[in-house]
């Protein structure tokens, strides 16, 4: 592998090392670029009997207390995740639903009809539904 | 028997190397399709040697009928004829052997192998925008920047260098000295 791209380097002309450089640099670059600007724009939408309260971005930590039909529903973000740490609900099964990061996903507590889902804002992403 | 003049000689010897590389061309591409392809867009696209042969050999608009042709051919065989691939291999194609053709004419500083990475990068990207404008209209498929510009690269070079050794075999072959028997193989 090293030989054959020595021997290309070799028979090269300049101009065609410049392009070779170029193109590789290219590619770091281009793939940085789209690094950096990644999940930045995912929003939390907090929603209690379907009523936007909150839209906040997932990557400013935070926590949040909204107030469901039963008491109070503690929310936490931090570290691009989201997930109930506390729910006046019987069952507790928001809080078992576990941390969620993806654009589509969602956390519901029935009992206090909480919703708290994950969207991208990118335009044209209008996906119907996201299976596991 | 009438002999044919010198013109009618070279244009005979053209129209029969274009349909063998056309062939050639339309070969490598089913053998490259039997090949595993783990990445999307991860095609070495091996079929360029025979356009980029006939670029380097007789130019411009021979380059461009080996390619439609080969594009054609390909399509019926393998039955994509006028979808989606058929479209983005037409757009494709069709740039990346106009940049290749105008870069080889008037950027003398750059040989084979830089224009064949320049054909390479063009294709992808062709494909990618057209993907975009036509298909899917998600920024998301421009992820796939990054990972098809690199393999641009390791493509183009390899099949540049392999298109480089088949033209200086091809001169050898053609020069008044060649001779099969001193091959060893005639």
């Amino acid at each position: 592998m090293k030989r054959i791209f020595l021997q290309i380097w070799h028979i090269a002309s300049p101009a065609d090392r410049v392009i070779i450089i170029a193109t590789f640099l290219l590619a770091s670059g281009s793939f940085f670029f789209f690094r950096s600007g990644n999940d930045d724009r995912t929003e939390v939408w907090i929603s209690v009997n379907n009523r936007l309260k909150y839209r906040v971005l997932l990557s400013q930590d935070r926590e949040l207390s909204v107030q469901g039909q039963l008491g109070t529903v503690d929310i936490r973000i931090q570290d691009k995740k989201v997930w109930v740490t506390k729910s006046s609900c019987p069952h507790k099964i928001c809080m078992r639903m576990g941390k969620i990061s993806k654009a589509g996903q969602m956390i519901v507590c029935v009992p206090n009809q909480v919703v708290i889902t994950l969207r991208s804002c990118h335009k044209n992403l209008n996906l119907d539904v996201i299976t596991q | 028997m009438d002999l044919l003049t010198v013109n009618e000689g070279k244009a005979l010897s053209r129209l029969v190397i274009l349909a063998l590389l056309t062939a050639g061309g339309v070969g490598l591409f089913v053998f490259e399709s039997l090949l595993p392809q783990p990445l999307p867009g991860g095609k070495i696209g091996l079929s360029q040697v025979a356009t980029i042969f006939a670029l380097y050999l007789f130019g411009l608009p021979s380059a461009f009928a080996v390619i439609l042709m080969r594009i054609f051919i390909t399509s019926l065989l393998m039955g994509t004829m006028l979808n989606p691939i058929f479209i983005f291999a037409l757009a494709g194609g069709i740039v990346s052997t106009l940049t290749m053709g105008l870069v080889r004419r008037y950027v003398g500083a750059i040989t084979i192998l830089g224009n064949s990475v320049l054909g390479a990068l063009t294709h992808n990207a062709t494909q990618l925008v057209v993907a975009y404008v036509v298909y899917i209209h998600q920024s998301e498929i421009f992820w796939l920047l990054p990972y098809l510009i690199l393999i641009s690269l390791a493509a183009g070079l390899g099949i540049g260098l392999v298109t480089r050794l088949l033209l200086a075999r091809y001169f050898v072959m053609i020069s008044p000295h060649y001779s099969l028997e001193a091959e060893g193989n005639g």
